[in-house]
């Protein structure tokens, strides 16, 4: 049980910004992002819960989201996850931070 | 800093956080069941499927928490909540311990807010430890503190170089007329750099100039205290005149509160050389300035900086050898060149307070010290009970480090409790002290602050480490198999530091009551000394008398201070009046006399203090001062030229014979005053204090304008206080009655840093009794728990229940007898530390030692008392049955 709990085929950093991403649209419960990060992907990322539950603590710990209880779709009580400003912000820099290693690693591939 | 609080916020929901995250995760599964359920599984497949899917929660929820908390922080955070658990668990050992400590550190913190307040918080002024007194003096005649002259003072000015500046001043009372009310109040005349050498600005307007000084403007600064009482704390007060004995002063400025020079009766200030118009004889003054002899001012100086007072004092040393040289004197009066140099701190607050606070600071880190070794000890009897669970835990795999931790965390928990607890009795015990207007300087000062709480901090944390390291070691020493064992105990080690602990614990007890002992004993016997007079139910009144000067005065005063005593004698209950100038003296007395047809002198060069004094024909009756021989003064002798001696005057100048009838007069042998006929001879009074010993001393039927009225009472002296007030102003209306109080509290002035040093120490002492009793106490009890089969085996085969109690009070006292002579023997090399506080007791009086080692055994014997009875009420088929 390492402190990070990413799925092993992740960048290190990159579950956060993927679920920080899913947040963009609207509010989600944690069901939610996970079956939306999976139909993004196009099945590709099986998200754990074991990975999301403490992936979610550690971006509510840095006040990028923030969480509150409501009803769900069908009439369930949810715990639903949103954007707060800090986050967004957060998102912008990660999403470029991300872009540049990318783009890197695609150069390096192209090249060598 | 943000995601700090949100971690403490974790802390304090962490229960509703794990829940919310709990029913999280459990929707997530539900959703997930029914997506299966969808897709084709039966209900129970898809439960049990989306169950394994979500992993371990357990897990999870430990993930979680590292991510709030760290695992550091973690580990210790479950340490602090199990510590809570165990400790609500086991209240009555959690009450005793946190009790026992936050006993300690009250004491302590209490104590050190005290020396903060007297000791370290900076006086008032800008660096105030470079400031230093310059008195003079002459040791071998046992003067100190005298004032010099200013042709003296300008000398030293000029040519020591150590001492950047100096400033001179002269307190004298006078009466504030002019107001509402009038009142005496203590002013001083001081020279204009006063001021800036203390380093004190004005709070408004400002301090008078050296050209103000030198034109002799009537110029005056108040006191924040004068100006708010006088004139409300109104800026108009600026310009306004303050009239002092008649005298206008204008008012340029009012000093910050707490500004205070050099003591707090002072409350106005005004230049130097206004001084001849204080006093009554202009020809005085004026000479003053240029005369040696007249020494009139007392001086404070500012060391230069890098400059230690040892040099100061050297170089002053010189320049006094030189003034010598240079302008010998054959005065008896005058005391001479030498000089004495005081750091501020020292003269604010004497020496023998600075020892005895130390002092006592030291004691209540030895109560500290007790309460520690106390609750170590209860640590360790509790840790033998907890001795399975410990070797559970390390047998499931924890580590020593990780017990140790565990237990260091729960002394934590407990030195916490106990601080707060300290801290909370402390702020009640400074509020009591500060309010007690006991006179000693500063103490009203005292007060909760920044210091106090990290020394309160500091010696909490300490304590938690020092009572909870040896146990926690001893403890931790991994032995799971033993300790699994049924009926375990925990070893001779740690029995033996149980019973080191207990003979610390009564040593240190053996020297705080050896030091208490001391001095309650030198308390005791200064309250015995012998005053010479009667001091129950005498009341005193100091009775100022605002009588104009005219050719008639002295007689119009005597007469009124004559008719005063009459009127007050015959109010009902009081049985006589009389007055006297100062009927507590602490003035070191300057007369010197010259006995008829003796060549003798008697003055200071001779190592002769004399002291004298005016007193009404009343006075001596009214005080209970008995007649030796000859007569008492009439009401017609005012100014007469005869006195009433003393008897330690009578044996110091006329040996055997009887002095009446015989003359002296004041001044050496060729002085030319009139010879003064002796009449009377009485008792010696301790007039100077109780400590010192008699003076000769010589009496004239005369008065001043202020006199102690004193009255002797057949009831509470207190009760007769408003109808001598009334007796007063109905003979003379604009007397101001100064100070009203009985002779025993001033007599309880007099010992008041006694009583607050005796008291203390033996309030420390008694605490650190009652701590080494439940000290024994506890360990007699956990042996006789422990031995309970053995005690039973004994009984069954034969031993009487007297053996069994006597075996067991007799073991029980070989710890404190122990600790007693160890004690002993720290307190021989200890006591010496206050020898300068005793009074008539040798630091190391036999009769003391013995005194308290027989309260600490009698003590220990009722400490041994039950645990021993309990011993002999062993039932031996019970303690045996246990097996």
């Amino acid at each position: 049980m390492g402190l990070t709990n990413q799925p092993p085929d992740l960048l290190p950093g990159t579950l956060d910004l993927l679920i920080l991403r899913t947040l963009v649209a609207g509010e989600l419960h944690g069901y939610g992002i996970a079956e939306r990060l999976k139909v993004l992907s196009q099945e590709v990322l099986q998200v754990g819960e074991s990975s999301l539950y403490p992936a979610l603590q550690r971006l509510l710990l840095n006040g990028w989201v923030k969480a509150e209880w409501g009803a769900s779709e069908n009439n369930r009580r949810a715990r639903f996850y949103t954007l707060t400003a800090a986050g967004k912000k957060r998102l912008a820099a990660e999403r470029a931070e991300f872009e540049r290693l990318v783009g890197a690693i695609q150069r390096v591939l192209q090249m060598a | 800093m943000l995601k700090l609080l949100r971690r403490v916020s974790y802390l304090l929901r962490q229960r509703r956080v794990e829940r919310d995250l709990a029913q999280e995760v459990e929707f997530h599964r539900t959703l997930h069941a029914e997506q299966l359920q969808r897709n084709g599984l039966n209900a129970e497949s898809a439960r049990r499927e989306s169950a394994r899917v979500m992993g371990n929660m357990a897990l999870a929820r430990e993930d979680a928490r590292h991510i709030w908390l760290g695992r550091a922080l973690d580990t210790i955070w479950q340490d602090v909540r199990y510590a809570a658990r165990s400790l609500r668990r086991n209240k009555f050992f959690a009450a005793v311990a946190v009790l026992t400590l936050g006993l300690g550190v009250a004491a302590n913190a209490t104590m050190f807010s005290v020396i903060n307040a007297i000791l370290l918080r900076p006086l008032p002024y800008s660096d105030p430890d470079r400031l230093v007194f310059i008195w003079v003096a002459d040791p071998a005649r046992n003067i100190h503190e005298g004032a010099t002259s200013f042709l003296t003072l300008t000398d030293w000015r000029q040519e020591n170089k150590s001492i950047t500046d100096l400033a001179f001043w002269q307190a004298r009372a006078g009466n504030i007329t002019g107001g509402v009310e009038p009142e005496r109040v203590v002013g001083a005349l001081a020279s204009a750099n006063l001021f800036p050498l203390l380093g004190v600005p004005p709070l408004v307007g400002r301090t008078f100039t050296a050209d103000e000084e030198r034109k002799r403007e009537a110029v005056v600064v108040l006191s924040h205290r004068l100006w708010q009482r006088r004139f409300g704390g109104a800026t108009s007060a600026l310009g306004q005149t303050l009239e002092v004995d008649g005298r206008q002063l204008q008012i340029i400025g009012v000093m910050p509160q707490g500004f205070q020079f050099p003591t707090r009766d002072v409350q106005h200030w005004e230049p130097a050389t206004l001084m001849s118009a204080w006093s009554s004889k202009p020809p005085v003054a004026e000479r003053s300035w240029g005369n040696r002899q007249a020494e009139l001012w007392r001086v404070v100086g500012r060391l230069a900086a890098g400059v230690e007072i040892r040099d100061a004092q050297a170089q002053m040393d010189a320049i006094g050898q030189r003034l010598a040289r240079s302008y010998p004197s054959t005065d008896p009066d005058f005391i001479g060149y030498q000089t004495e140099l005081v750091p501020l701190l020292q003269q604010v607050t004497g020496r023998n307070l600075q020892i005895a606070l130390w002092t006592l600071l030291g004691a209540v880190g030895m109560v500290l010290l007790i309460a520690c070794a106390n609750v170590s000890n209860l640590l360790l009897a509790r840790g033998a009970s907890r001795l399975r669970e410990l070797s559970v835990r390390a047998a499931l795999g924890a580590g020593r480090g990780r017990l140790i931790q565990q237990l260091l965390i729960e002394n934590g928990v407990i030195a916490c409790a106990a601080g707060i607890a300290g801290s909370l009795a402390a702020v009640a015990a400074v509020r009591t002290i500060a309010v007690s207007a006991t006179p000693i300087p500063r103490l009203d000062e005292v007060r909760i602050d920044t210091p106090v709480l990290l020394f309160t901090i500091s010696v909490s944390v300490l304590s938690g480490l020092l009572f909870g390291i040896l146990p926690a070691w001893k403890l931790s020493v991994g032995r799971p198999v033993e300790g699994l064992k049924e009926g375990a105990t925990d070893g001779r080690a740690a029995s033996r530091a149980r019973a080191a602990l207990v003979v610390a614990e009564c040593a240190l007890t053996i020297t705080l009551l050896a030091g208490a002992g001391l001095l309650m004993r030198s308390l005791l016997l200064v309250r015995s000394v012998n005053a010479g007079f009667d001091a129950a139910n005498v009341l005193v009144a100091r009775i100022h008398l605002p009588i104009p000067v005219s050719p008639e005065w002295r007689r119009k005063e005597w007469d009124t201070f004559a008719e005063l005593a009459s009127r007050l004698e015959a109010l009902p209950g009081v049985r006589g009046a009389g007055a006297i100038t100062n009927l507590m003296t602490f003035e070191y007395p300057e007369e010197a006399i010259t006995v008829e047809g003796r060549p003798s002198v008697g003055d200071r060069a001779n190592n002769v203090l004399i002291n004298t004094a005016d007193v009404t024909p009343g006075f001596f009756r009214a005080m209970g001062v008995p007649l030796v021989s000859g007569r008492f003064f009439t009401d017609q002798e005012q100014n007469a030229r005869i006195a009433i001696v003393n008897e330690s005057f009578a044996r110091r100048f006329f040996g055997g014979e009887n002095p009446v009838g015989k003359r002296f007069k004041e001044g050496g042998p060729e002085a030319k005053d009139a010879w003064i006929t002796v009449v009377g001879v009485v008792g010696d009074m301790r007039r100077h204090g109780l400590e010192a010993s008699p003076m000769p001393e010589f009496f004239f039927p005369s008065t001043e304008p202020t006199m102690d009225v004193v009255m002797r009472m057949n009831t509470d002296p207190r009760s007769l206080g408003s109808s001598v007030r009334d007796t007063i102003k109905s003979i003379y209306t604009s007397a101001i009655v100064l100070q009203m109080q009985t002779v025993d509290e001033m007599f309880g002035d007099l010992t008041a840093q006694r009583r607050f040093q005796a008291w203390l120490m033996s309030a420390f002492a008694g605490v650190a009794l009652l701590l080494s009793a439940v000290g024994i106490f506890g360990l007699v009890h956990f042996t006789v728990s422990q031995r309970q089969r053995e005690f039973g085996l004994r009984i069954a085969l034969g031993a009487t229940r007297q053996d069994m109690f006597r075996h067991v009070v007799g073991r029980g006292l070989r710890l404190p007898a122990l600790g007693a002579a160890f004690g002993l023997i720290a307190a021989v090399a200890v006591t010496r530390v206050i020898d300068h506080l005793l009074f008539q007791v040798s630091p190391t009086d036999p009769l003391t030692f013995a005194g308290v080692a027989a309260l600490l055994m009698s003590v220990a014997v009722i400490a041994c008392w039950i645990p021993a009875r309990r011993a002999t009420r062993v039932d031996p088929l019970t303690a045996l049955r246990c097996e």
